[in-house]
C-alpha cells in the first residue's frame, strides 16, 4: 500500500463488527479493494481490516484536506487515520482489550 | 455535456434515514458518498453503496405486470397501468360484494420509506372495510410494545436508554451490531472505553459479547426464566431499590412470592447458566448507579414473549432506572417527527364495530385493537391466522391480499402453509421493486419507485425538509402514494383518498405534526425541532400526561384523571396486571416453557434433539431484502447453519459441508459453519434468504397466549450431514 509521509493509520480491533463498509467504500471510491475485512479466530467472532496492496491511503482525498474513505465511512470508529504522534497519544489513553494494530 | 451535480438526500435501505450524497452525472447516479450531516456524520454502512445497484438493477419490476402462465410458474405480461389498477379494482370489489369486505386482507411489509407512507396503506384496507391487517407485529417490536404498555403505561419507544450515561448496559437478545449500528452499538462501544460494564444474554457470541464484562449463554426461550431468576437475587440479597418499589409499584408482595420459586439453583436447571453467574450479573445490575436493559427483537420471538420482556422489564423498575441519568429516560416519541405516525389518516374509525368484531385473530388474542399506543405498538389482526383462514376458509373465506413492501413467502413463519395460501387465494397483488419469491404467487405485480425518485418530504427524528426527486423513477414505476391513490379512486373510494396533488398528500401526511407543505416550501433548508427539556423523574411531578391524553389506551378504562405517576389504571407500575386478570391471563410472569422445547415436547425432542434459533438480522441487508445485489451478495452467498464443533463432532460434520436441517414442518438444505460462537445444544441460521429459508422449519400454530408470537428464536430440529 501506499504510505503518505508523517501519516498512520491505526485500527481498533475491539470495535470492528464485520459490517464492511470500509470495504465497499473503497470500492466505490476508488474502483478497487483497497482493504479487506477478515474473519479469524474459533468463534468466528474476530474481525480483522486489513490493507490490500492496492491501497493508497486515498491520497488523492489527503491531499485535500479529507480523511480516507475507510475512516469516514466507520460507524464505530475502528480505523483512525492522523499524525503517528496523535494516533501513540491515543492509544495510549484506551483499554486495550484485544489489541490495535499499525499499519506501516 | 454533461452535467454533474450532488445532491444530498435520505438513505431508503433501511429506517434509520443516514444522510447521503448522491453524486449525478447526466440524470444518473454514479456515486454515494456520506454526507457530513447529523445523524450519520459521514459514515455509511455497507447496504449504502450498494444503493446505485438498487436502482438501476435489472430485476427491477419497471411495468405493471399480470400473471401469464400458473402461480409459481414467474411469467410475465407487460400491461399498463390503468388495465392493472382496473383488473385488481375490479376483482376486489366482486370479492367484496360476494363475501364482505373482510375477505380481503391487506399486507403492510416495511418496504422502503414505510414511516412515510404506511397510514395510506392501512387507510386504504380501512376505507375497503376490511379489518384484516397482516404485517410482522406479532414478532417484532409490538410484544415489547404491549408489555411495556402493561407494566409501565408508556411505549417501549418512549424508553430511552441512556447508553450515554449509563455504569451498565445489559444487551438482552440484542444483536445490536447487525440492527442497530448508529444508535446503539457506537454509543455501548464509547460507554465500554468510560468503564461502564457490559452484560450480554445471547446463546451466540455476537461482536459485543467480545469485550463484554459477562456473557451468558442461555438456552433459548427460557429468559423469562433468568430474568426471574434474577429478580430473586435482587431480593433475597436485599440489592432493589425499596423506596421505588415502595411508592411506585403494585404487586410487589406477589411478584415476591413468585421470584421465590426461581431461586439461582432452580433457574440454573432451566436456563442453562450457572447459579454462580446468575448472581453474578444480578449484583452488577443492582449495584452500578445506574443501569440499561436494551431488550432485543428475539424476545418478541418466543411463545412465551410478552410475559418474559415483562419480567425483564421488571428489572429496569426493581433496580429503579425509570426515569433516571444513566437509565431509561422517557419521553414521548412523538416528538420525534420521524416515527410520528398518523392515526387520523391511517383510517381506523372507518370501520363499523360489527366488522372490527370480525377481525381474524380477535377471539384468540382479545388484546387486539385495544393496546393502542401507536408506533408499531398497534396490531390490527393477527397474520398468521389471516393466512390461515386463506387456506381453510374458517372462521371465514378470505380470498384476496394485497401486499405492499413485504415477501410473506420467507418472513412468515411455516413457508409452506403461506405458499398455499397465496396459490389458493383469488387474487393477490403485490406492490415491490423486485420480483421477489412472494410475486411468485401474485396475479397482478405493481412497481414501487424508490424514495429518491419521488417527490416528497425527508424527515429525521428531528427535522423535515422538502425533497424533489434526484432521478426520474425507472421504467413505469409509481411512488406508494400515487399507486394507492389511483386504486383507491378505482374502487370507489375517492371521498376518502381526496388529494389530487402532492401537496394536498403531503399536507394529509403531516396533518397533526403542525407543518403544512407551504411552511416547507417558504423554508429551503430543513425545519428543525427542538428535543424537549429533559426532566427526570417525571412520574414524581407531572406524569405522563402524552399517554393519558392524547391516545385512547386500555388503561384509562376506568381513569381518574390523575398526572403523577404512571399512566397505568393504578397509576403505578405494575408488577402484577389487573389487565392481564381480566383477559384471562396470568398477572404475574410466571415462566413457561417455550411451545417445543427439550422439556415442553420431550417426544419432539427425542426426534429433534437440537435448538434451532433463526431470525438474526445481518448488517449487509434488510430484513428479506436485496438478496439480490451483487455487491452485497457477494459478501453472504449463502445462508449458513452455525454449529458448536462438539456437536459437529458427534454428527460429523465439517465446516463448510452441505447438512439437511429438519423440523416437523420441513426440512432445508444448508453450509454447515462450524464454529464456537455458540452453544453446543443449539444451532443457529439467519433469515431473509429464499434458497436456504429458515421460516420453513417454524411453526405458526404453535403461539404466544396472550399477543400470539411464534417460536422463531426457540424450535426444535435435526441436523444430518449429506456431504456423504
Amino acid at each position: 500500500m501506499l504510505n503518505l509521509p508523517g501519516k498512520k493509520f491505526y485500527i481498533n480491533l475491539d470495535r470492528c463488527t464485520n459490517c464492511r463498509a470500509c470495504q465497499l467504500a473503497c470500492h466505490e471510491e476508488n474502483g478497487f479493494w483497497g482493504i479487506r475485512v477478515l474473519t479469524i479466530g474459533p468463534k468466528k467472532a474476530m474481525f480483522v481490516p486489513v490493507f490490500t496492496e492496492e491501497c493508497t491511503s486515498c491520497k488523492h482525498l489527503v491531499e485535500q484536506g479529507i480523511k480516507p474513505v475507510c475512516v469516514t465511512t466507520c460507524f464505530t470508529n475502528v480505523i483512525h487515520f492522523d499524525d503517528e504522534d496523535e494516533i501513540i497519544k491515543k492509544i495510549s489513553k484506551k483499554p486495550r482489550i484485544y489489541g490495535t494494530a499499525y499499519s506501516y | 455535456m454533461s452535467e454533474k451535480k450532488i445532491i444530498t438526500a435520505n438513505c431508503f435501505m433501511c429506517l434509520y434515514s443516514c444522510k447521503i450524497d448522491y453524486h449525478i452525472e447526466n440524470e444518473k447516479i454514479f456515486k454515494v458518498k456520506g454526507s457530513f450531516e447529523p445523524p450519520n456524520y459521514g459514515a455509511l454502512c455497507a447496504r449504502a453503496y450498494a444503493e446505485p445497484e438498487v436502482i438501476y438493477a435489472p430485476d427491477r419490476v419497471k411495468y405493471p405486470l399480470k400473471r401469464v402462465g400458473k402461480k409459481g410458474e414467474n411469467k410475465w405480461e407487460r400491461i399498463s397501468w390503468d388495465e392493472a389498477l382496473t383488473i385488481v379494482a375490479n376483482k376486489l370489489n366482486e370479492i367484496k360484494k360476494k363475501y364482505g369486505p373482510e375477505a380481503v386482507a391487506f399486507h403492510r411489509g416495511m418496504g422502503r420509506g414505510d414511516l412515510d407512507v404506511r397510514e395510506f396503506f392501512l387507510r386504504l384496507a380501512n376505507a375497503f372495510g376490511s379489518p384484516n391487517i397482516c404485517g410482522p407485529a406479532h414478532i417484532c417490536f409490538t410484544p415489547r410494545g404491549w408489555a411495556s404498555c402493561l407494566t409501565f403505561g408508556y411505549s417501549f419507544k418512549s424508553q430511552f436508554p441512556d447508553i450515554e450515561k449509563t455504569e451498565c448496559i445489559v444487551l438482552w437478545g440484542n444483536n445490536a451490531p447487525h440492527s442497530n449500528i448508529l444508535m446503539i452499538t457506537k454509543p455501548i462501544y464509547d460507554a465500554k472505553e468510560r468503564g461502564a460494564k457490559l452484560i450480554v444474554v445471547d446463546p451466540r457470541y455476537e461482536p459485543l459479547a467480545r469485550i463484554a464484562d459477562k456473557h451468558v449463554m442461555v438456552r433459548p426461550g427460557t429468559d423469562g426464566a433468568l430474568a426471574l431468576g434474577l429478580i430473586n437475587v435482587l431480593i433475597e440479597e436485599d440489592l432493589y431499590d425499596k423506596e421505588f418499589v415502595k411508592n411506585w409499584t403494585v404487586g410487589f408482595d406477589e411478584l415476591r412470592g413468585l421470584a421465590k420459586k426461581y431461586p439461582a439453583e432452580e433457574v440454573e436447571k432451566i436456563t442453562w447458566i450457572s447459579a454462580e453467574s446468575i448472581r453474578e450479573v444480578g449484583r452488577i445490575i443492582a449495584t452500578s448507579k445506574s443501569a440499561t436493559i436494551l431488550i432485543g427483537t428475539a424476545m418478541d420471538h418466543l411463545t412465551n414473549s410478552i410475559q418474559t420482556i415483562r419480567a425483564i422489564m421488571f428489572l429496569i423498575a426493581l433496580t429503579g432506572n425509570v426515569d433516571i441519568p444513566g437509565g431509561h429516560v422517557i419521553y414521548p416519541w412523538w416528538t420525534n417527527i420521524f416515527f410520528d405516525h398518523n392515526e387520523v389518516l391511517a383510517g381506523r374509525e372507518f370501520l363499523p364495530p360489527e366488522i372490527v368484531a370480525k377481525t381474524i385473530g380477535i377471539d384468540k388474542h382479545p388484546l387486539i385493537r385495544k393496546i393502542n399506543i401507536p408506533c408499531g405498538d398497534i396490531m390490527d389482526a393477527y397474520s398468521p391466522s389471516i393466512y390461515a383462514a386463506m387456506r381453510t376458509d374458517k372462521p371465514y373465506p378470505v380470498k384476496a391480499i394485497v401486499i405492499r413492501g413485504a415477501n410473506p413467502v420467507i418472513t412468515e413463519s411455516n413457508s409452506n402453509a403461506i405458499i398455499e395460501s397465496l396459490k389458493k387465494a383469488e387474487m393477490v397483488v403485490v406492490l415491490d421493486m423486485f420480483m421477489t419469491s412472494t410475486t411468485k404467487y401474485a396475479d397482478i405485480i405493481l412497481p414501487v419507485c424508490t424514495d429518491i425518485e419521488r417527490d416528497w418530504y425527508i424527515g429525521t427524528p428531528s427535522s423535515i425538509k422538502l425533497q424533489s426527486r434526484i432521478i426520474e423513477p425507472i421504467g413505469e414505476s409509481w411512488p406508494d402514494v400515487k399507486i394507492i391513490t389511483e386504486l383507491a379512486k378505482r374502487l370507489g373510494l375517492e371521498k376518502y383518498f381526496p388529494w389530487k396533488t402532492i401537496e394536498e398528500a403531503i399536507n394529509a401526511r403531516l396533518e397533526g405534526i403542525g407543518i403544512t407543505y407551504e411552511q416547507l416550501l417558504k423554508s429551503p433548508s430543513t425545519i428543525v425541532f427542538p428535543l424537549p427539556e429533559i426532566k427526570y423523574k417525571k412520574y414524581e411531578s407531572i406524569g405522563f400526561p402524552e399517554y393519558s391524553k392524547k391516545y385512547k389506551h386500555i388503561n384509562d378504562v376506568e381513569k381518574k384523571d390523575i398526572m403523577r405517576g404512571f399512566p397505568t389504571s393504578s397509576g403505578k407500575v405494575e408488577f402484577y396486571s389487573e389487565t392481564l386478570k381480566r383477559y384471562g391471563h396470568d398477572p404475574l410472569p410466571t415462566f413457561i416453557e417455550p411451545a417445543e422445547s427439550p422439556v415442553s415436547t420431550p417426544e419432539i425432542a427425542e426426534k429433534y434433539p437440537l435448538i434451532l434459533i433463526t431470525g438474526a438480522q445481518l448488517n449487509i441487508f434488510t430484513h428479506s431484502m436485496f438478496r439480490n445485489i451483487s455487491l452485497l451478495h457477494e459478501l453472504m452467498p449463502e445462508n449458513v447453519l452455525e454449529i458448536h464443533p462438539e456437536t459437529a463432532e458427534k454428527l460429523r460434520i465439517k465446516d463448510g459441508n452441505m447438512v439437511l436441517v429438519e423440523s416437523p414442518r420441513g426440512s432445508i438444505r444448508i453450509k454447515a459453519s462450524v464454529t464456537e460462537g455458540i452453544e453446543p445444544r443449539v444451532v443457529h441460521m439467519h433469515k431473509g434468504f429464499s434458497d436456504q429459508n429458515c421460516n420453513i422449519l417454524i411453526d405458526s400454530q404453535a403461539y404466544e397466549p396472550i399477543i400470539g408470537s411464534t417460536g422463531i428464536n426457540a424450535s426444535l430440529c435435526r441436523v444430518t450431514n449429506k456431504e456423504e
